[in-house]
């Protein structure tokens, strides 16, 4: 017997579910499962950000030896 | 009527070939610009640096006449060319490992659309619109033991980013992942989403697990942009110089000079020979052709060979 016809691939059981019904989206399980994901993934974007903000971030700061010495401002 | 027939045939037959010399003229008219740039910006240079390595041509006085093979000798026995190429392979070897695997998993990672995904994407892609060289001097103030966010840290620990060989050579690398990671994560992305989805479709019901679909649909599959990216990866590592020059100036202990870097070295600073740089260049265009060579063999689909 063959497979039957799948029709469109890119529908998920999460968005077939009705809003009335529970949704196993946002259940407690789901939520507990899911925090290593964010934590993992907003680690690697913090990483990816942190040269630049810090780059933005000392170029307004005051530090000794540049433009900016006294107080936060577009010295430099 | 039969003296008419030849005269139409051979009206016929100079219609077609004008015609076909009109298409001929038109078919080198559409490849003169490319023929053009190609002469002047690939086959011009490269004549003139093997000519250049085959020639005895120092950096002020210019062509001295022919002198084949001193320079290529001489760059041989350069006391830092083994060095050199060591080097350059063992960074090629690290950065396209950890630029392949990474650029591959961040794209798993952020494939499906949603407003979290679009956030990460963006932030592994904003580093690769820094410039390499600009790149490379924010990195310089970031592991600087004086200035550094973690230069407190630093000197309590007594740590250093680019003190010892290793250490520089980890810290470039890092810099190169950083900056380099969302460009071939966006690469990985686009031969992700060419993949049909009713492959993975059929896998899941056919009881497949999430890593024998990995193992035997999405990496076969790949293979077109896993070659793609790896010649990418290694050629740019193997010709590696802005990194190394501005992060380490070939140190600590000329323990990071590149192969450009010796290039560069042999042509500007000391020796001023071009003949030498060129020669050496030349053998970095033969070596770099011969591993194209063997990565696009290696990455040919098994049914075509």
């Amino acid at each position: 017997m063959t497979a039957p016809s799948l029709g469109t691939t890119q529908e998920k059981i999460p968005m077939s579910v009705s809003k009335s019904s529970a949704r196993p989206g946002v259940s407690f399980a789901s939520i507990a499962l899911r925090t290593p994901y964010w934590i993992f993934t907003g680690g690697l974007a913090i990483i990816f950000l942190f040269p630049l903000v810090w780059t933005a971030v000392s170029s307004v700061a005051p530090r000794a030896g540049t433009s900016q010495t006294n107080g936060w401002g577009l010295g430099n | 009527m039969t003296v008419l027939l030849p005269t139409s045939r051979s009206g016929r037959r100079s219609k077609s070939a004008s015609s076909s010399r009109r298409d001929a003229v038109k078919g080198w008219l559409y490849a003169t610009p490319t023929t053009v740039f190609v002469v002047l910006l690939f086959l011009i240079p490269l004549f003139l640096v093997i000519r250049m390595s085959l020639s005895r041509w120092p950096l002020l006085t210019g062509n001295q006449g022919f002198n084949a093979p001193d320079n290529y000798t001489k760059v041989i026995h350069n006391r830092f060319f083994a060095d050199s190429i060591v080097f350059t392979v063992k960074y090629t070897v690290l950065a396209t490992v950890l630029l392949i695997a990474l650029g591959l998993g961040l794209a798993l990672l952020v494939q499906e659309s949603s407003r979290w995904k679009g956030l990460l994407r963006a932030s592994f892609l904003i580093p690769s619109a820094l410039g390499l060289a600009s790149a490379s001097l924010l990195f310089y103030v970031l592991y600087s033991p004086l200035v550094g966010p973690a230069a407190g840290l630093m000197n309590k620990l007594g740590l250093s980013f680019l003190g010892t060989p290793s250490a520089a050579l980890y810290s470039t690398t890092f810099l190169i992942v950083w900056r380099f990671a969302g460009f071939y994560m966006l690469l990985m992305l686009v031969g992700l989403q060419g993949i049909p989805a009713d492959i993975f479709e059929a896998a899941r019901v056919d009881g497949a697990s999430r890593w024998q679909t990995f193992r035997r649909i999405t990496l076969p599959l790949l293979r077109p942009t896993l070659a793609l990216t790896t010649i990418l990866c290694v050629t740019g590592s193997l010709l590696a110089f802005e990194q190394f020059y501005i992060l380490t100036k070939g140190g600590p202990d000329n323990s990071t000079i590149t192969v450009v870097q010796l290039m560069y070295i042999v042509a500007f600073q000391g020796q001023n020979d071009l003949g030498a740089a060129a020669a050496l260049s030349v053998i970095v265009l033969a070596a770099l052709i011969l591993i194209n060579v063997l990565q696009l063999r290696a990455f040919r689909n098994p049914d075509e060979r």
